[in-house]
């Protein structure tokens, strides 16, 4: 009887270990700044991938452009690289150039289903010229 | 002796329920606050929800900027009229849920002015500031302007049922178009569509 509480003991152990090591347990949140890599990119951007997403979403290109008014337009492509479809909730964090959040109708939660091995982009617009960067946050859609 | 235990301890237990705060018992008792844009608010099929008031302004106001359509006035920024937006659904809502966000857009991108004294008499949203402004205009004085709207914004919100056995779909269309006033034609069109399937409401999504 103890030597199977033991051996349960013991690769409960490993268990949690293994999950570590390979991130299962890890912090929820990944974060990407890519804001010195790509030269195109005229703000900063942080992309947070919640709930686990990061093992089945890539994030891709990060496409930024400004209209003749001024406004920012950006494009964030997101690839399914499992297996099965995923559904996800996304909102766009516009902030200023004090790096305030700007209160506008960007701040909503949409949902988005991308098939398996499929490439969808997402997108918002700023309303204000004078923008500093964005947030985009991206977590799992309610299972139905 | 059993009958005056009972009657002391049902005494004293009155005693602590009626003095003792009230509180929501049992699993019922869940109200609770969401911010603004959440993904935790209800998801109903026969009506337009919060969320998709806000997802329907952000979509329209960020297609009205991407077009150009408000460069094209010859002074900035430019001053837009907001004409009727006609709610054709099955359910009764005010058209200023979906507006009133896009105004405070398309005035944080600082392109236009919204004129809120011009229209006709039912329409105007601020019936003093007309009527102040009337008198101060007729008594000469050289402080009000007179600026003419140079877009007018107009639409309406459709709604279409479909349902096949017991999933129903809804698909809301928001429909706005952007007049020039000089020209009288249409210089933008757009189109939102929000579109919800299912047997039933759900909380969240």
């Amino acid at each position: 009887m103890k030597f199977k509480v033991i051996t349960f003991h013991l690769s409960f152990l490993c268990f949690i270990q293994f999950s570590c090591s390979h991130g299962t347990l890890s912090t929820p949140n990944h974060s990407t700044d890519k804001a010195q890599a790509d030269s195109q990119i005229r703000v900063g951007e942080k992309i947070e991938l919640g709930g686990g997403l990061r093992h089945v979403l890539q994030v891709g290109r990060v496409i930024q452009s400004a209209t003749k008014s001024g406004v920012l337009r950006t494009q964030v492509e997101i690839k399914n690289t499992s297996s099965k479809e995923v559904r996800f909730s996304y909102k766009f964090e516009w902030l200023d150039m004090d790096g305030l959040l700007v209160n506008n109708t960007a701040l909503v939660w949409s949902s988005l289903l991308v098939r398996a091995g499929e490439s969808k982009m997402i997108q918002s617009t700023s309303t204000m010229d004078n923008i500093s960067g964005f947030i985009l946050k991206i977590q799992p859609a309610k299972k139905l | 002796m059993n009958y005056y235990l009972v009657n002391f301890l049902l005494s004293i237990s009155f005693l602590f329920c009626s003095c003792s705060e009230r509180r929501p018992v049992g699993r019922a008792a869940d109200a609770r606050y969401l911010e603004d844009g959440s993904n935790k608010g209800l998801v109903n099929l026969d009506k337009i929800n919060a969320q998709d008031f806000s997802r329907a302004a952000n979509q329209l106001v960020a297609d009205l900027l991407a077009s150009g359509s408000l460069d094209e006035a010859p002074s900035q920024p430019v001053i837009l009229h907001i004409g009727e937006i006609r709610n054709d659904t099955q359910t009764y809502f005010d058209t200023d849920l979906l507006l009133q966000g896009m105004k405070r857009d398309l005035l944080a991108s600082k392109r236009i002015r919204i004129s809120t004294t011009s229209g006709p008499r039912q329409k105007i949203s601020d019936s003093y500031a007309k009527s102040v402004r009337a008198e101060l205009g007729a008594g000469g004085d050289s402080q009000i302007t007179r600026p003419r709207p140079y877009f007018s914004l107009s639409g309406k919100i459709i709604e279409e049922t479909s349902r096949v056995e017991k999933v129903t779909q809804k698909d809301f269309y928001f429909l706005l178009t952007l007049t020039e006033l000089n020209g009288g034609t249409g210089v933008w069109f757009g189109r939102e569509l929000i579109t919800k399937q299912g047997r039933r409401g759900a909380i969240g999504f």
